[in-house]
């Protein structure tokens, strides 16, 4: 009998997590934002299907994400997270995810079991992508705040968790997705937004995974 | 200090007075069309101030949907009401003035 103590060593596909990983967004002019732009600040503007706040003034965050092809080992059904860092005189609300350009500045949304992905705030996800930031040694700025949201029903005011045969299906061999959200103040008022840095948190309610990451004003070569 | 317009929209809310103020309730609209320029947007929430009799003052909230009324109903209960399913809205000869250039207290 030998004395040698086995030691299994986990393979990185089986711990459950949800792998999404951030990347340039692929879409141009979906709300008129050109290619290659994280942040962009617009003044009130004609109505855009889908834009939230095309009458304030508003500052779009937009980001691509890929979310690989991978087993979903150990996920029987999650709720995808976000969190944005944003101004505390500002709010941030959520746009579907893109997957094409539409008609004019209009996205085509992506559907996973059978409808549009919505966002609803979530105080809980706000708290938690705080403490992961913080757990980095990441400083937090009192003129800052993480703003927390995670995946809805169609009205978004609950949350949804979607089954892993519908994420398994959605997934297929990877999606790339452009995520669209928008800043406006919390108080309405007639004045611009200067565009600002915004950290970002994704993540799901199911694993620890998560990341984070840094949408410039200005994207350096390479980034991503 | 803005123009008069007719508002036509969804009532989903009211904001109850504070107790001694001058105001009355306030209506929440969820606006369905496009009134722009001289009215709000399609698809935008305002908020209409009745400031005495027959006086109105409309300007947008920075709300999305019923999640708005949610967030403000669990902060303060006694001073919100959802109004669910909306009701159908219609006010006339309300001054209409977009954008905060004030504090309602001032009036």
């Amino acid at each position: 009998m030998s004395n040698k103590t086995e030691v299994k060593q986990l393979t990185w596909d089986e711990s459950a997590q949800f792998i999404i990983r951030p990347r340039l967004p692929q879409i141009p002019w979906i709300f008129n934002i050109p290619p290659d732009t994280c942040i962009s600040s617009h003044r009130p503007h004609e109505h855009i299907t889908e834009h939230l706040h095309d009458h304030l003034y508003h500052m779009h965050i937009r980001y691509g994400f890929e979310i690989p092809k991978q087993s979903l080992n150990g996920i029987s059904n999650l709720a995808l997270e976000v969190a944005m860092y944003v101004r505390v005189e500002q709010r941030v609300d959520c746009n579907p995810m893109f997957v094409a350009r539409g008609k004019g500045a209009e996205g085509i949304c992506l559907k996973i079991a059978g409808q549009d992905v919505h966002w609803t705030p979530d105080e809980s996800v706000a708290k938690k992508a705080t403490e992961l930031y913080k757990a980095r040694g990441c400083k937090l700025n009192d003129d800052y705040y993480f703003a927390g949201f995670s995946t809805s029903d169609i009205e978004e005011r609950k949350i949804f968790r979607y089954d892993k045969e519908e994420l398994l299906r959605a997934i297929g061999s990877g999606i790339v997705i452009d995520q669209h959200f928008q800043a406006t103040w919390k108080e309405p008022i007639d004045k611009d937004i200067e565009p600002y840095d915004v950290v970002i948190y994704l993540g799901d309610d199911a694993t620890n995974y998560h990341t984070f990451f840094n949408l410039p004003v200005v994207i350096s070569l390479g980034g991503f | 200090m803005g123009n008069y317009i007719n508002v036509e929209g969804e009532l989903i809310g009211k904001k109850r007075s504070n107790i001694g103020s001058n105001l009355k309730d306030s209506d929440i609209i969820h606006i369905k069309e496009e009134f722009r320029p001289s009215g709000p947007a399609e698809n935008s929430i305002i908020i209409i101030y009745n400031l005495k009799d027959d006086l109105y003052l409309a300007q947008y909230l920075s709300w999305v949907g019923y999640f708005d009324l949610d967030r403000e109903i669990i902060k303060d209960k006694n001073n919100w009401e959802m109004i669910y399913p909306g009701k159908k809205y219609i006010k006339e000869n309300v001054q209409w003035q977009p954008f905060n250039e004030f504090s309602i207290s001032d009036l």
